[in-house]
Parts: C-alpha cells; sequence; structure tokens
C-alpha cells in the first residue's frame, strides 16, 4: 500500500479512534469517584424540557445560594459540611468538593441538563415539579463530576418506570 | 450544454478551424458519453433511493427500541458502523469509484455527526452546537481532504467555518469584546478568504473556492458594515491586556487570510496587493471605528453628522469592496469582480436607503461617487486588458 493509502486510512480512522477515546474516559469518569446524590429542582415553571435535555437546577440548600457580590469560580464542600466557598481551592479540612460557579445568585455546575427520551419527558417533568427527582453524580477528586443517573424517589429512573406501568402517550405537553 | 457546444462548432466550422466530418465526430462522441452517464446517474439514484429506504427503516426499529439498548452498546454500535462507512469510503476510494467514494464520505461525515450526538447524549456531555460542529469538521478534515471529491470538501467548509468562527467567538473573544456578533461575522469572513485563496493552490481545491466565495460574500458585506462602530473592549473586560490582546484571533486569522493571499501565484502581483490593501482597510476600521463613531457623534451640525456618521463609514465598504473587485479585474476573476461590485452597489443603495431627509445631499455625494467608481473601473479596466484580464477567467 502506497504512502498515500495508509494516509487515507489512518486518517479514516481518526473520528472514530478520537471518539472512542472519549468514550472510553467518560465511561470512566462515570464509575471512579464518591456517589453523591443532589435533589434537583426545576427553575422554570413553564417549560423545563429544552428540546431533549430536562433542564433544572441542583440542591444544595442554603449552600447552593451565592451570597451577594459573589460570581465567577467557586465550589462547594460537600464533606463534612455543606458550605459554598469562593475561588477554586477547596479549605482545608475540606474532604470533597464540586466545582462550578456563581452567576445570577445561584451556584451552578454545568450538569444542570439530563438527556430524557421524549415519551418520558412529561412524566418525569412532573416528577420534578413534585420534587421526587435527585441526580447521582460521581464527583472526583478534582472537583470534577461526572452525572450517572437520574433517581425518582431513590430509584434510577429506568428501574421506577418499569416498575409504574407503561408511559403516558408521547408529545403532548 | 448540447447546443451551446453545437453553436461553437458551428462557428469553428465557418472560420475554418475544423471540417463538417470533425463536427459530427464530436458531437456522435459527446452524445455517446452524456448517454452514459445519465444511464449511471440512474443506476445510482435507484440505488441509493433503495438504501435509504432501507436505511431509515433500520433507524426506525433502532430509535424504537432505544431505551432498552444498554449505553455501551449504543456507542460501540454507532462507532462500529461509522468504522464500516469509513472502511467503504476507502475500498471505493482504492477502486478509484469516485461517485461511490464521495457517496460513501458524505455518509461517513453524518455518521461521525451522530457518533458525537450519541455520546452526548448517553454521557449527558454539555456544550454548544457550535463547539459539537467544531469539533466535527476537525475530526472529518484530514479524511475528507485526502480522499473526497468537490461535494464531501464543500460539506466540511460549508460546516466548518462557522462553526469554528462561532466556537472561537464564544471561548475567545464574546468574554471581552463587544459586539460579539461582529467578531463572529469578521473570523467567518477571514477565514473564507484563507480557504478561498489557498485553494487557488491546484484546481482540485476549487470546492474549497466556491465555499470560502460564499462565506465571504455572505458574511462581508455585514461585517464591513457593522464593523463601521468598531470593535470595543468591554468596560469589564476580564483580563485581556488591552484591544490588541483580546483580539487575538482576528489577528490570526487575518495573518492567514493574508498569508493565503500574499502565496495565491495564479493572482498577479497587483491583484494580490490590492486584496491585500483590502484587509488592512477593514482592520484599520475594526480597530479605529469606534474612535471615529465618537467623534461623529459629536458633530452638532446635521450635514455635517451624515457625512461623518452615514457616508464616511459608505466610502469605507466601498474602498473594501473596491479594492477587492480591483484585484478580481487585475486578475481576470469574473465572477470574484462580479460580486465584490454587487457588493459594492448594494452599499450605496442602503445608505440611499437611510439618507433621513437628507436627499439632495444624498444625491449629490452619491452621483459624486458614481462618477468616482467609473473613473476607476475605467482605470482598472485598461491597465488589466493588455493581460487579457476581464473578459477571461471565471
Amino acid at each position: 500500500m502506497t504512502a498515500r493509502r495508509w494516509l487515507a486510512a489512518a486518517a479514516l480512522a481518526l473520528p472514530v479512534g478520537v471518539l472512542a477515546v472519549k468514550a472510553a474516559w467518560h465511561e470512566r469518569a462515570r464509575r471512579v469517584g464518591t456517589l453523591v446524590d443532589v435533589p434537583v429542582r426545576g427553575y422554570d415553571p413553564r417549560d423545563l424540557l429544552a428540546g431533549q435535555y430536562l433542564a433544572f437546577r441542583l440542591d444544595f440548600g442554603p449552600a447552593g445560594q451565592c451570597p451577594e457580590g459573589v460570581r465567577g469560580e467557586a465550589l462547594i464542600c460537600l464533606r463534612p459540611t455543606r458550605k459554598l466557598v469562593p475561588g477554586e481551592r477547596p479549605p482545608p479540612g475540606c474532604e470533597l468538593h464540586l466545582r462550578g460557579r456563581c452567576r445570577y445568585g445561584f451556584f451552578e455546575t454545568g450538569l444542570e441538563r439530563h438527556f430524557v427520551p421524549e415519551r418520558r419527558a412529561a412524566l418525569l417533568e412532573r416528577l420534578v415539579r413534585e420534587r421526587r427527582v435527585a441526580l447521582r453524580l460521581r464527583v472526583h477528586p478534582d472537583g470534577s463530576a461526572s452525572p450517572v443517573t437520574l433517581l425518582v424517589d431513590g430509584v434510577p429512573w429506568k428501574d421506577f418506570l418499569r416498575r409504574s406501568g407503561p408511559p403516558a402517550p408521547a408529545g403532548r405537553r | 450544454m448540447q447546443g451551446r457546444l453545437e453553436k461553437k462548432l458551428a462557428r469553428w466550422e465557418a472560420a475554418g478551424l475544423i471540417e463538417a466530418a470533425q463536427r459530427e465526430r464530436i458531437l456522435t462522441w459527446e452524445r455517446a458519453r452524456v448517454r452514459s452517464r445519465s444511464e449511471s446517474w440512474i443506476r445510482v439514484g435507484v440505488i441509493a433511493l433503495g438504501a435509504g429506504i432501507a436505511g431509515l427503516g433500520v433507524i426506525s426499529l433502532v430509535a424504537a427500541n432505544w431505551e432498552r439498548i444498554p449505553d455501551l452498546a449504543k456507542v460501540a454500535g454507532s462507532l462500529l458502523l461509522t468504522a464500516a462507512i469509513g472502511a467503504a469510503a476507502w475500498e471505493a476510494n482504492r477502486r478509484g469509484a469516485g461517485r461511490w467514494r464521495d457517496g460513501a464520505l458524505v455518509l461517513f461525515q453524518l455518521a461521525v455527526v451522530a457518533d458525537i450526538g450519541v455520546l452526548g447524549q448517553v454521557y449527558h456531555l454539555r456544550g454548544t452546537l457550535q463547539d459539537a460542529f467544531t469539533l466535527w469538521a476537525v475530526l472529518v478534515a484530514p479524511a475528507t481532504h485526502l480522499l473526497g471529491g468537490t461535494v464531501p470538501r464543500a460539506l466540511v467548509v460549508l460546516v466548518g467555518l462557522p462553526a469554528v468562527s462561532l466556537s472561537i467567538t464564544d471561548h475567545q473573544l464574546a468574554p471581552r469584546l463587544d459586539p460579539w456578533g461582529l467578531g463572529t461575522l469578521t473570523l467567518l469572513v477571514l477565514l473564507g478568504t484563507a480557504a478561498r485563496f489557498f485553494s487557488e493552490a491546484r484546481p482540485t481545491l476549487r470546492a474549497y473556492r466556491w465555499v470560502g466565495t460564499f462565506w465571504m460574500a455572505a458574511a462581508g458585506p455585514f461585517a464591513v458594515g457593522w464593523g463601521a462602530d468598531g470593535l470595543q473592549l468591554r468596560a469589564d473586560g476580564g483580563d485581556a491586556a488591552g484591544w490588541l490582546a483580546a483580539t487575538w484571533p482576528l489577528w490570526v486569522a487575518g495573518a492567514l487570510a493574508a498569508l493565503a493571499v500574499g502565496t495565491a501565484r495564479a493572482w498577479p502581483v497587483r491583484a494580490r496587493i490590492a486584496v491585500l490593501a483590502a484587509l488592512a482597510v477593514f482592520a484599520a476600521e475594526l480597530a479605529f471605528g469606534a474612535a471615529w463613531k465618537e467623534a461623529a457623534d459629536a458633530v452638532s451640525t446635521l450635514p455635517g453628522f451624515f457625512l461623518m456618521r452615514e457616508f464616511a463609514p459608505v466610502l469605507v465598504s466601498v474602498a473594501v469592496f473596491g479594492l477587492y473587485a480591483a484585484g478580481a479585474a487585475f486578475a481576470g476573476r469574473r465572477a470574484d469582480f462580479g460580486f465584490a461590485l454587487a457588493l459594492v452597489a448594494l452599499r450605496f443603495l442602503g445608505m440611499y436607503m437611510e439618507a433621513r431627509g437628507n436627499l439632495a445631499l444624498a444625491g449629490i455625494l452619491m452621483v459624486a461617487s458614481g462618477a468616482v467608481v467609473l473613473a476607476l473601473a475605467r482605470y482598472v479596466w485598461r491597465r488589466a486588458a493588455p493581460q487579457g484580464g476581464a473578459g477571461g477567467r471565471t
């Protein structure tokens, strides 16, 4: 095979290789770290769904409210006590922290969107409004986190739906 | 097409360049070639239709059972399908089957988009649409450039250029500059210019020339017109040391465009100088437009304000597109000359519509401007004519 053909083969393999590595990295991130369940709250009472994504706020309680005047990089210390800290460095004694930003008075992690199948969307939206939903995260030592799954009443949402029966008709909101 | 060929051959026969028998042989050969191409296109079209319908059916079956498919299976299946399509493209290229290769490459590009979407869905990845398409463009560009024909290459540049411009603006420009839309349009124009002129290196790169020219024409009028107000540093401009530091992506894109123009040997030197001058005027407008706007706002008389605020920026637009038109004329590029001149005309028309009660002043200025444009055009055509310029190439 000529050099150009080898180059062409490598170029065709490039997207598959890069995306496979990306998938492997995210798959590992899902499995490594500390599991933390955080309740979610809707923040737009009219429409929680942005396209195929469920959009919400993570409810860290009073620690999730950014003090007035605090904007930009911040983190929430999750253990031993929940506390919001401006900046990027966790305070001494903080065993587990989650990075994010303070925007418009709220702490945001960038994990506030979760893909949901269209035909489950209306049901999950209702469950969020009823405050029965939490997001299970895998928090890493550097403060980043990977979403694992949504929990409904403490149970992964797929298991919850399997137990509760067939879904409502799709496409009606 | 056949009609034009017949007319040409008739002219050549009348001029004594070819015999009647030669004319007939040429026409017979061309008709047979066209018939053969039509039959192969019909075959390809029917196969594509059947495969497309079956493919949509498979997609529907997969979609109906999407929730039941484990995440890893979704990712692996998607990547394996992309690999299979890539292998088909490679095989088609090896056999020299150009159309099949291009078709497989377009499918490969679509499959990579789907892979990125599946990863985003499975791992709930955050990110904008433009970031996704920038990643897509970067991943498929090497294979498309090495293997692809016109259509796959045009597709990656058509989608990739605006995606890259938006991504760079989001991450590098928008936090520091106002208005960010002008930053995006400027990047798009500069990258389009770079693509258009780098394509001059070889005839096989004409797909990049077409798409580059498209984005220059589509984004150029807005970028140059909007640029009259200049790019300004925000009051809370982050950690930018200054305006130059904040706009560095634009200077990199500008340098790429200038390099592409400077190395386009198919254009004569004075043509390249004219185009480089157009880029320099545009850069000056971006840099000094804000200061000019402040000076215009400080002028108290209405005619003076109109001259400074409305007419002067129009002249800058005319200078940019006029210089480009001059360069195109020197290089004998009819299409470039045509679209640049059309943009000049549109800019004057826009100014006329904004006259706001100064119709007499606008009229005088436009008559004078039209006379200047005609004089410049006459000069350019007379200088270009000895090299067989403007009537020749497109």
